[in-house]
């Protein structure tokens, strides 16, 4: 993560949850905040960098591309589903 | 390596338990025959050609992984021109899927929605702030916790009929109804899981629709537009092996609907507030942090889904009827 941004994000955000109080119910998120809020807790440009590969969910659809266009497969997979998304 | 994988190979992501013991299919089939996937905690990685010959797995440490896919490469170079070039027209694809994997496609006319969890860590103010290695277990390295601190990522289905029912039929101005239990069953049972992208398990699929408010209620109307301001909040629990894994956030948002296509244009939704007893690992062990800890999960539309942007959401994997369909249990 670029920790200046992330410096300067939590800063912004850190005015409205001072209050959120483990002990209580959350505070209500403000709409004024929302914006930089969300923009925080969303993917950052240097995480998940495996999402700027143009991944195949089956291995038909990759063997016929791979075909093709001439090129071998990369096959990841994950135990409990593949591992872009489902775990 | 980003770059090298782009240009060279053909990436595909796949579940290696469903893919080696569950799909009785060509892709089945294949994986079966090359064994090109391992069913293991911590996944597995393989070259195999279109024709069906695997030049290898990979084990090594991943700051070897350049160097290993440019040995495949050149392993693959080096075959013989029939290993090399497949007739596309030998693939079949399409022939026979397995209905269990036709069972996790994308149903037509579903809104995909892009959800990311994040823990996050407190300051001295107790303010919101990126997650730091003192927040996790003693021991925990510090590569460990920046890949801890990332945004992890699942995705959200919302059947073409429910999020009709989103829609006001005859909005106005300051309108406020609540959102359809089914979708209200749907994100508190499996989208508001901090546990997400640390482990499979999921933590609060027993949820009921009461165990949480959402409201929606028009900001703005016209004839070409509607926005509604979704706001809530939820008060999950569920009993865990070591200790009860609780989970209790804020949700606040904004959804915009283009009224004469009646299609999404903006699902930009927040949920923030405190975790405990979370994430557990497959054994059920609390691992990572231990204590109160706040987590933000952002949800995003996705106007249109590229390939892998249709991956099926963690909380379908096991039965899609029950993710698609939610209901009360009685």
């Amino acid at each position: 993560m670029n920790r200046a941004f992330a410096a300067v994000l939590a800063c912004v955000a850190a005015g409205c949850f001072s209050n959120l109080d483990a002990a209580e119910n959350p505070a209500p998120i403000p709409p004024e905040r929302f914006d930089k809020l969300h923009q925080m807790i969303r993917v950052q440009p240097d995480e998940q960098r495996f999402w700027q590969i143009p991944w195949k969910l089956t291995i038909s659809e990759a063997r016929v591309q791979a075909a093709v266009e001439g090129k071998p497969i990369f096959v990841w997979a994950g135990a409990g589903g593949a591992p872009i998304g489902v775990c | 390596m980003i770059e090298l994988l782009k240009s060279k190979f053909v990436c595909v992501a796949v579940d290696a338990r469903k893919e080696r013991g569950e799909y009785k299919d060509a892709d089945g089939d294949f994986v079966r025959a090359t064994n090109c996937v391992t069913v293991t905690a911590s996944g597995s990685i393989c070259v195999v050609t279109a024709g069906g010959k695997a030049l290898g797995p990979y084990s090594g440490p991943g700051r070897e992984m350049v160097k290993w896919l440019q040995s495949k490469l050149k392993a693959w170079e080096a075959l013989p021109e029939a290993d090399r070039t497949t007739d596309r027209s030998a693939v079949k694809s399409d022939q026979n899927v397995d209905p269990r994997r036709a069972a996790l496609a994308l149903p037509n006319g579903a809104l995909v929605i892009r959800v990311f969890n994040r823990h996050l860590g407190w300051d001295e103010k107790k303010s919101i702030r990126y997650a730091i290695a003192d927040d996790y277990l003693p021991g925990t390295s510090k590569v460990e916790a920046e890949r801890y601190a990332m945004a992890q990522n699942d995705f959200m289905w919302v059947p073409e009929k429910e999020w009709r029912a989103l829609i006001p039929s005859d909005p106005h101005m300051g309108q406020s109804v609540e959102v359809p239990a089914s979708f209200a069953l749907r994100l508190f049972r499996w989208h508001l899981d901090p546990a997400r992208g640390f482990t499979e398990g999921a933590n609060f699929a027993a949820s009921r629709a009461a165990d949480g408010k959402l409201t929606m209620t028009v900001q703005e109307v016209s004839p070409n537009k509607l926005r509604l301001a979704l706001v809530g909040h939820a008060d999950l629990k569920q009993t865990g092996r070591d200790e009860v894994a609780t989970f209790r956030p804020a949700l606040f948002g904004y959804i915009e609907i283009d009224r004469p296509s009646s299609m999404f244009t903006r699902f930009d939704v927040v949920a923030l507030g405190t975790a405990s007893g979370l994430p557990t690992d497959a054994n059920g062990k609390v691992a990572f942090r231990k204590g109160e800890y706040p987590v933000g999960i952002a949800f995003e539309l996705v106007k249109n889904p590229t390939p892998a942007e249709k991956l099926h959401p963690r909380g379908a994997r096991d039965n899609p009827t029950a993710y698609l369909e939610p209901k009360e249990r009685k």
